[in-house]
């Protein structure tokens, strides 16, 4: 027989605290007692439910003339909850319906909605050092951490998992440090007299999940040898935890920025080398060297440049590179011929393939402060002849490292050979010899592999990253013996797409703060690994003294007077779209945004520079880092989530699919590319019909012409770059 | 007085490929003389003005956001040629300073020598389908008058202004007989593109022999096509050897 056959009428209707009049739901009733049951460790949605119609029952009985109100409603969940004997759940009710309370009071009071609710709050947003990101917290996931670390059963685990979270909501905090989070659980299992579980947990530096996660990566790029990738994680969670200042950590937690290279805290980000210091210069840490007067022979030398970029590598997260290599080194393949050349351009490449990212760098003019120098001869004494006079036998040493590194890659050995990038300059565009080269590479990068341009432009200053790959502006550096070449220390990147969702739709004004605030934090980040870097060579303690000439012998890696600091910007597009409603490409007005973020950046890193620190803006293009930051974004703004791409544009480049042609991307980019130098243009050809090599130098001509671009890329689309 | 422009069915913006060594952007004009089974742009063929077409301030606009890129204008069809209003279009492109250059099936040689002789166009290229015998008609899906295509080949193999013919090898298309007859009736041509059209990805290494054999009548051969850089070096090779045939 159903309550209204039986006289009472059922309750349909409830009248909410503004007056409006909307449908009864019994399920509400149950969630709000399950949720004030679960905060006091209990949890049984039945039972939950079951009081739920018990409370329905009531309210029918009591309000068959009218429509209850809301107030009614809780007032008969307490009454009910007490006389069956939930005190425990009726206190927690009582409690959440007061802070409901203050919370619509403050609601009226700010123009905004408040955002958290007790029962239904936004997830609780764990800052886990270990894995470099935020992570959403719920019962579950703590549960099983405290299941894995501290050998608790899954009911307990799940039992002390709520305690931890209702603590945590009663603390009001929403985001949480993976320390803090131990303390806590810690505090319960203490509390519950878990003290076995409470001793099982042991280190809590690296605890047990954090172990067994880095034994059995999840993520196949995390894999590698597990007692390396251990030591990594500790010295990452170090430099995060006692390091960086704890608002640059959180914010690095938070994906705001990323700060690069945390698992190498001792290693530099960046550097170039100059390969006359390690032909003539003694290297710290490797024997075989040539001394003053000691005759280089193409195998040796190729040989001894190996050993020390191999040696070299262990101290740099990122890349190495060697300016010029075929200008410095052309005295000692002065009169080989085609096929000797080759030859020993093979042995080079092999000698360089597995001491990580190599780039060789391949001037196809002579560099301009290098030209009229007399060339240091195998010997390493000045000969007769400038290194403009050897113009020939580099041009060749530049062609046969092509064809060297084409034969390699197609016996399969392309990840592990050096990355070969070409410097021109208007010289170059115009000369025949060094035109046959740069068709050669456009062939290159569009059959088999992508090659890199660097558009040598006298009138743009260098600074930061683009320093490893531009004009050799200071010849003194690259043939002084005394230096190893260019270091950039560290590097920061700003989420770009994470400030303008601070800052909320149509607030530019806001997003260019919010840019900037993240940019400082970047920079004090920066600053902190700088820091750090130079106490790791400040003694003979510090892993970085032998490079860092503290033994008094041979060439310098770290020297702090000229490192350079990089400021990187990712997601440029998709931030701009995020602030206006428009992708860079869409208009002029979101063009002159993303303009005036880039500027406001630079301006920072100018203001930041004094001596020893010296911020540069740089693009951040490195796919791998910049897809990190979507998912952070998604768990922090979960109401934006479904406007949020999977993945935002490296640096400051258009969408890869942004609906522009050539030209006016091109135009596009070259503007933006005038704050930051070291974008880089890509031109990818995927699919027939492909571009004549005539009609991509022209297109390179172009672009020298019309553009500030300082980097071209040229592929067929198959491999991303970096 | 309004202006009176062959109707003009779409604009590409920036083109790599369309002028070799340049960057260009590309006409497309409405209307053909011919009804080839292959033809790859069959909504252009139509000469009806009903298919509408784009307003040359739009044309001009776009040309001028992109005049420091654009090194040149290809008029494509359909046949440009068969335009009465052509002249006044490749005018218009001249006045704002780009070099012009007109695709043409062949089959227009007195208004294409009227162009040419107008200096109104920069390059000249004509499309070869197939030997000028029965297989050409069959080619053409339509009835031609050869003589007008020996018109316009001997038209360009005697004047100065910059031309190329091209022929597109396909599956079904001109065999390698085929291809060397072409070779021979264009006899010291300046260059002969041969395109492995169709998706051929193994034609380009075959086309590459065949434009080797076709190098001893025509000064340069290219071949285009997918994988075309891997043999661009070779087609330089043909280049150097063609000459000492012509
Ligand atoms: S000449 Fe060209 S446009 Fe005309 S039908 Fe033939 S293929 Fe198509």
């Amino acid at each position: 027989m159903s309550a209204e056959q039986g006289g009472v009428r059922p309750v349909r209707q409830v009248r909410k605290r503004d007056g409006r009049v909307v449908d009864f739901d019994e399920r509400k009733i149950a969630d709000a007692i399950y949720k004030a049951a679960l905060s006091v460790g209990a949890e049984d949605r039945f039972l939950a439910e079951e009081l739920a119609s018990v409370v329905t029952l009531f309210i029918e009985k009591s309000f068959a003339a009218g429509i209850p109100g809301i107030e009614d409603v809780q007032d008969m969940v307490e009454r009910v909850l007490i006389e069956t004997g939930h005190a425990r759940t009726a206190k927690a009710y009582i409690l959440y319906r007061e802070k409901r309370a203050k919370l619509r009071e403050a609601e009226t009071r700010s123009t905004g909605p408040v955002q958290r609710e007790l029962f239904a709050p936004g997830p609780v947003v764990c800052d886990d050092a270990e894995r470099e990101r935020a992570l959403p917290l719920d019962r579950e996931s703590l549960a099983r951490r405290l299941g894995a670390g501290a050998d608790l059963p899954e009911g307990p685990a799940s039992q002390v998992a709520e305690a931890v979270l209702s603590r945590l909501r009663e603390l009001g905090l929403d985001r949480v440090s993976g320390s803090l989070l131990g303390r806590l659980s810690d505090a319960e299992l203490l509390a519950r007299g878990m003290l076995p579980a409470f001793l099982a947990r042991g280190v809590k530096s690296l605890d047990r999940e954090g172990i067994s996660g880095v034994l059995f990566p999840k993520e196949p790029d995390r894999a590698g040898v597990p007692a390396l990738r251990a030591g990594r994680a500790l010295l990452r969670q170090h430099a995060i935890e006692d390091v960086l200042p704890k608002a640059v950590a959180s914010a690095h937690l938070e994906g705001r920025i990323h700060v690069r290279g945390l698992s190498a805290p001792t290693a530099a980000f960046a550097v170039a080398l100059s390969t006359d210091a390690v032909r003539l210069g003694p290297i710290p840490g490797v024997s075989g060297g040539f001394g003053p007067g000691a005759v280089a022979a193409p195998r040796r030398f190729a040989t001894h440049l190996g050993r020390v970029a191999r040696r070299v590598a262990e101290h740099v997260t990122h890349g190495l590179s060697f300016p010029a290599l075929n200008f410095l080194t052309a005295p000692l393949y002065a009169g080989l011929g085609r096929e000797e050349l080759r030859e020993e351009a093979w042995h080079l490449l092999a000698e360089l393939s597995g001491a990580g990212e190599v780039e060789i760098g391949l001037a196809l003019s002579p560099p301009p402060l290098l030209g009229a120098r007399k060339a240091r001869g195998p010997g390493g004494e000045p000969g007769p002849e400038t290194y403009a006079d050897l113009t020939t036998t580099a041009l060749g040493l530049a062609t046969a490292l092509l064809e060297a590194r084409g034969a390699g890659e197609a016996l399969g050995e392309r990840e592990r050979l050096p990355r070969l990038a070409f410097t021109l300059g208007p010289e170059a565009l115009e000369d025949e010899a060094a035109l046959a080269v740069i068709g050669m590479a456009l062939a290159e990068g569009l059959d088999r592999d992508s090659v890199l341009f660097v558009l040598d432009r006298e009138d743009l200053p260098l600074i930061g990253t683009a320093r490893l790959r531009a004009r050799i502006e200071d010849a003194t550096r690259l043939t002084d013996t005394a230096t190893l070449g260019v270091t950039v220390g560290s590097r920061a990147v700003v989420n770009l797409p994470r400030a303008a969702l601070r800052a909320g739709l149509g607030n530019t004004g806001g997003f260019i703060a919010e840019a900037e605030a993240a940019a400082d934090l970047a920079l004090a980040g920066l600053a902190a690994r700088e820091r750090f870097l130079r106490r790791a060579a400040a003694g003979p303690d510090g892993p970085l003294w032998p490079f860092a000439g503290g033994r008094g012998e041979g060439a310098r890696l770290v020297d702090p007077e000229h490192a350079v600091a990089s400021l990187a910007v990712a997601g440029l597009n998709e931030a701009v779209l995020l602030s206006c409603g428009q992708e860079l490409s869409d208009s002029d007005e979101a063009l002159k945004l993303g303009l005036r973020v880039l500027r406001a950046l630079e301006e920072k890193c100018r203001s930041a520079r004094r001596p020893g620190f010296e911020p540069g803006l740089d693009a951040e293009e490195d796919v791998a880092l910049v897809s990190r930051f979507p998912p952070l974004d998604r768990v922090d703004f979960p109401s934006a989530a479904p406007r949020l791409p999977a993945v935002y544009s490296g640096g400051v480049g258009l969408r890869a699919d942004a609906p522009v042609d050539l030209a006016l991307r091109l135009d596009t980019e070259g503007r933006l590319a005038v704050s930051v130098r070291t974008s880089t243009v890509r031109f990818v050809f995927p699919r027939s019909p492909r571009p004549s090599p005539e009609s991509l130098l022209a297109l390179l001509r172009k672009t020298w012409r019309n553009t500030r671009i300082r980097q071209i890329a040229v592929g067929h689309g198959a491999r991303e770059w970096n | 007085m309004e202006l009176k422009l062959p109707p003009i069915r779409g604009l590409l913006e920036t083109s790599l490929t369309h002028w070799p060594g340049r960057l260009s952007s590309v006409v497309f004009l409405g209307g053909c003389t011919l009804r080839c089974p292959t033809c790859p742009v069959p909504h252009l063929i139509g000469w009806g003005r009903e298919q509408g077409a784009i307003p040359f301030d739009s044309i001009l606009d776009a040309l001028y956001r992109r005049r420091r890129w654009i090194e040149g204008v290809v008029v494509k069809g359909g046949e440009p040629f068969a335009h009465p209003d052509l002249p006044e279009l490749l005018g218009l492109l001249a006045d704002l300073g780009f070099p012009v250059r007109v695709d043409s099936n062949g089959t227009r040689p007195a208004e294409m020598e009227a162009a040419i002789a107008a200096q109104l166009v920069d390059c000249v290229t004509v499309d070869l389908k197939a030997p000028l015998d029965g297989r050409y008609l069959r080619a053409a899906g339509a009835d031609v008058a050869l003589r007008d295509l020996f018109r316009s080949i001997e038209a360009l193999l005697a004047g100065d202004v910059d031309y190329e013919f091209r022929t597109a090898v396909r599956a079904g298309g001109p065999a390698e007989a085929d291809v060397l007859a072409i070779a021979r009736t264009i006899r010291g041509a300046r260059r002969w593109v041969l395109r492995a059209a169709g998706g051929r990805d193994s034609g380009v290494t075959g086309l590459t022999r065949l434009a080797r054999e076709a190098g001893r009548f025509v000064r340069e051969v290219r071949v285009e096509g997918r994988g075309m850089i891997g043999s661009f070096r070779q087609a330089v090779a043909v280049e150097k050897d063609g000459r000492n045939d012509s």
